[in-house]
């Protein structure tokens, strides 16, 4: 199985006040982009001998990737062809916010792979992207799906907020709509989360945020707008169209195999979990010293794949199949979580059918999986 | 033994008890300055906290005067009304009792009960007119009030001011010339009274005692009356001074300390007599009365697994505690936990607090209920003091619950806001007496059951802190009492059942259903909350059903946020109790304790 890639930009022309991501505002990528390469060969390399990783689906995420001019992204693109075995039909999807690149640019990027999208809109409001520090209007997103569709390449995701300070249904719907004029086949969903720290965590004190049960309601309000279109909900916060599912992400969820490189990344090879420090300047000075700039790494233990893979199986639509557990971990997935499975099935809070097992409620996944796994 | 002068201190709280044992401890020179810490008799942090003296504490010090030295043991007692047996314990060991009058609150409630009580012992009582640096200081009123009231002469009695120290030297002249020395026989067989106890992991059980015949030294094979065929030999004896001093020996009228490698708790029993066993006395001394407890709870440990910690720490507080009663218990919500017996809310709610800061145990409490007589249609009379042990309602004839004769005392313009009170609490009045224009005694019979919730914080709040209350249980009165359960999902919760007059059930149900309400977190389906008497429901709320709990944006494949999330939640359910299919967290249990009528 090819492993998936991760490549994480964290710059941004501005600050999004909910963000508690790593990103940050900076004029140089230069010495980032060094040593971002350098990650690369590293993590390419394994016991002393260069083996090439062989890879399928590359992620640019930040950040705002899209901010890479032309030459920074052919050097980063040139260093994972040379270290890595890229196969022809990979995915490489980027991350790009409207207003961040221009009709060249895109086309450059389309010209050197990139053949999947993810624009950053959130919400079709002008006033509620202002009052979020976002740095463009609706109208920059148009012109930016416009400028993709021009450049060739028509697998386009959009990524909406849900439970955003004065938002309505009405706004969900008309961010659905817009999406939906120029036929877009992937669309994520995410639910606003206040992190302690961010701008918004002060600011949601004076605002009237919507409460968690308005959030469900606009979240299953446009699952349901979605579906009319023809997006179905293949894992809890992303719909698409039959067939453009992003094959990334789903690496994430059936427990494949992903590289990570850049500050603050998260990747899973053979077992092990990392996660790279966060700070970019301590990054770098790692990096300098050939060492990997890993602040936490786990090599999971049997019981707790068990766990991983259920708890992440189960985020996704079709379920987890028990044929796999038992291929990926040679027990049976009954023999491990039988009785209790059974016991949520009667309370209706998980479906088995054949091999299957589904969630009816994934927006309670959490506490469905206490019951299922401690 | 002629120099000897063995006395205690009493007062109602809040009257300088502690402040004025300070001021003798410095004066006498048992403590440097520098070491010296207000209210210091008051070693458990909570007492410091709250200003309060819980337990009684000695303290032996040496006075000269007139040329001669004398040994001065003074015990600490507690002022407040459910520590009354701590002061009656103290009084058996001492000859006088310094009687401490706030002379800017006059005779109070407390006052007079223990007063009364020392008087019952024939001690000696030494009037002492306190806080005289004060304002609103009436001396010459408090005066006539101790002679009016209490019938004593306090016209010469020392007139001080423990906070500033002024006039302390009388206090020590009155308390040589007027305590009678000790009477003992140094030479007779031992006679010790054991007045506390405190266990101590490296020397076990130290017997707090008042010698009163013969002599205990390193050495002496000792027995105790109440523990038989079991002896010991004494390791250590001692004093306090205040902190624990060796002593050569200890002999008649002197009061101390003795260790006896005395490893089981249970050996050792307050008010029991220990003796030689070479030449023991033929006769223990009179011990004392056996308290009974009158305000019951369940208490349970909140990690179920902590069982058997709660048991050790009960029984090791019980040593220092007597009046603490307990018995195994079982709940169907709560698990394995106890039934436990208290002289009234401020002790359960001491032995609480010092369980969780002695023994750091997290506590799950049930309401607090007294004993009721329960008389069925066969003819029996069963005593019940915990709500689930009722009989079935067609099972039961009548029942009756434990009322008590209130005196509260308090300034005349709070008569109104304080019989409203006692009226909402089903009182019966009795009486209003007139001490003086300044001050009235409001008499009640009120149910006990009433008195235990909040009585004390609600009388205290309506008199801006004036009034003061005492209290002794009469008997007891047939009333229309039922249970009342709580129901969650359909199923009942034992341990949220409570006894309660007819006329308030349909108030205090609603109230629960809404605490209860807000307690519980919402959860996969949505859960009734109902109120019940014998299976008619009368209020009732819901918790809605979950709908979100994920959802965060998986940033970038990070994983291990998300475990930590589950991790997270998997530990909060670990704290929770299981109902039938309810997750109920160990506060939801306590919230319904703190209900505002």
């Amino acid at each position: 199985m090819s492993a998936g890639l991760y490549i994480h930009i964290p710059f941004c022309v501005s600050k999004c006040i909910y963000c508690n991501f790593n990103s940050g505002v900076c004029d140089d990528y230069t010495p980032y982009l060094d040593c971002l390469c350098n990650e690369l060969i590293m993590r390419s390399v394994r016991k002393g001998s260069t083996v090439h990783k062989s890879i399928d689906t590359i992620y640019f995420g930040g950040g705002t990737p899209s901010l890479l001019s032309s030459g920074q992204f052919d050097r980063i693109m040139d260093t994972i062809c040379a270290h890595y075995d890229v196969s022809c039909n990979t995915e490489i999807s980027m991350e790009i916010n409207p207003n961040s690149a221009s009709q060249d640019k895109i086309e450059h990027f389309a010209m050197r792979g990139v053949n999947r999208f993810s624009v950053g809109l959130q919400c079709a409001d002008d006033k509620i992207l202002r009052l979020l520090n976002r740095p463009h209007n609706t109208n920059d997103f148009v012109n930016t799906i416009k400028m993709i569709k021009q450049s060739g390449v028509n697998n386009i995701s959009a990524d909406l907020m849900l439970g955003l300070p004065k938002q309505t249904s009405e706004h969900v719907k008309t961010s659905i709509e817009l999406c939906m004029s120029y036929n877009l086949p992937h669309i994520s969903i995410y639910m606003l989360k206040v992190e302690r720290g961010t701008p918004l965590y002060k600011l949601s004190k004076t605002f009237n945020m919507p409460t968690d049960d308005d959030s469900v309601d606009l979240y299953e309000q446009a699952l349901a707008l979605l579906s009319t279109y023809g997006l179905h909900r293949y894992e809890i916060s992303n719909t698409a169209k039959q067939g453009y599912e992003c094959r990334h992400n789903i690496k994430y969820w059936d427990y494949s195999n992903y590289i990570a490189v850049g500050v603050s990344a998260s990747g899973f090879e053979q077992r092990l979990r990392y996660t790279n420090l966060s700070n970019v300047i301590k990054y770098q000075q790692k990096i300098s010293q050939c060492k990997l700039p890993i602040s936490y790494a786990k090599r999971i233990k049997t019981d707790e794949q068990y766990l991983e893979y259920v708890m992440l199986a189960l985020r996704m639509d079709r379920g987890l199949d028990k044929n796999t557990f038992f291929d990926t971990f040679g027990v049976t997935y009954d023999s491990v979580y039988g009785a209790r499975t059974t016991l949520l099935c009667r309370q209706g809070l998980v479906t088995q059918n054949a091999n299957i097992v589904r969630v009816t409620r994934p927006t309670c996944l959490n506490s469905i999986l206490v019951s299922l796994l401690c | 033994m002629k120099n000897i002068r063995n006395f205690c201190i009493i007062a109602h709280i809040d009257h300088g008890k502690s402040t004025l044992a300070d001021r003798l401890i410095e004066m006498t020179g048992l403590v440097q300055s520098r070491d010296m810490e207000s209210q210091l008799l008051d070693s458990m942090d909570l007492e410091r906290e709250r200003g309060i003296t819980i337990k009684l504490t000695p303290v032996r010090m040496q006075y000269n005067y007139n040329g001669t030295l004398y040994t001065l043991n003074l015990i600490d007692t507690p002022g407040h009304v459910d520590f009354n047996y701590e002061v009656s314990r103290s009084l058996a060991a001492c000859e006088s009792a310094l009687l401490v009058v706030d002379c800017s609150q006059g005779v109070e409630a407390q006052t007079l009960a223990n007063c009364y009580l020392a008087i019952e012992h024939d001690l000696e009582i030494i009037p002492i007119i306190n806080k005289i640096d004060l304002m609103s200081a009436r001396v010459e009123e408090t005066v006539a009030e101790i002679h009016d009231v209490i019938g004593l002469d306090a016209t010469n009695s020392p007139r001080i001011s423990a906070k500033e120290g002024t006039n302390i030297d009388q206090v020590l002249k009155a308390i040589i010339e007027q305590t009678p020395p000790p009477q003992g026989d140094d030479d007779a067989p031992l006679t010790a009274l054991i007045f506390d106890c405190i266990y101590d992991n490296y020397k076990g059980v130290i017997c707090l005692v008042r010698i009163k015949d013969g002599t205990v030294r390193v050495g002496t094979r000792i027995k105790m009356f109440q523990t038989v065929g079991k002896s010991f030999d004494v390791t250590e004896v001692g004093v306090f001074a205040p902190k624990m001093l060796p002593v050569n020996q200890l002999s008649a009228g002197e009061v101390g300390y003795i260790c006896a490698s005395i490893k089981t708790i249970t050996d050792t029993n307050v008010g029991d007599t220990i003796t030689n066993v070479d030449n023991p006395a033929k006769q223990p001394l009179p011990g004392y009365k056996k308290v009974l407890p009158m305000v019951f709870c369940g208490i349970y440990p909140a990690d179920g697994s902590k069982y058997n910690d709660l048991r050790d720490s009960l029984e090791k507080l019980k040593l220092n505690d007597s009046a603490l009663i307990y018995e195994p218990d079982t709940s169907v919500a709560l698990g394995f936990g106890f039934r436990c017996g208290f002289l009234g809310l401020l002790h359960m709610e001491i032995i609480q607090e010092r369980l969780e800061r002695e023994f750091d145990l997290d506590l799950v409490t049930t309401a607090p209920s007294v004993v009721y007589r329960v008389f069925t249609t066969n003819g029996q009379m069963v005593e019940i003091d915990n709500p689930t042990k009722l009989p079935l309602p067609d099972r039961i004839e009548h029942m009756e619950e434990p009322i008590v004769k209130a005196s509260i005392f308090s300034p005349p313009e709070y008569i109104g806001s304080i019989m409203e009170l006692c009226q909402d609490k089903r009182g019966t009045f009795v009486d209003i007496v007139y001490i003086d224009t300044k001050r009235v005694t409001i008499n009640y019979i009120l149910p006990l059951n009433e008195i235990i919730y909040d009585f004390f914080d609600k009388m205290k709040s309506r008199t801006k802190g004036y009034a003061s209350l005492d209290y002794e249980v009469i008997g007891y009165q047939a009333d229309k009492l039922v249970r009342l359960d709580m129901l969650l999902n359909g199923e009942m919760c034992d341990a949220l059942s409570l006894i309660v007059h007819e006329s308030r059930a349909y108030s205090r149900g609603r109230q629960m259903a809404e605490k209860l309400k807000e307690a519980i977190p919402r959860q996969m389906f949505e859960i009734p909350v109902q109120a019940a008497i014998g299976g008619k429901i009368i209020a009732r709320e819901t918790v809605k059903a979950m709908r979100k709990d994920v959802l965060a944006k998986c940033y970038g494949g990070d994983i291990t946020r998300k475990k930590k999330l589950l991790e997270k939640q998997k530990e909060g359910k670990k704290r929770m109790r299981q109902v039938g299919s309810v997750s109920v967290p160990s506060e939801a249990f306590m919230s319904i304790l703190k209900i505002d009528d």
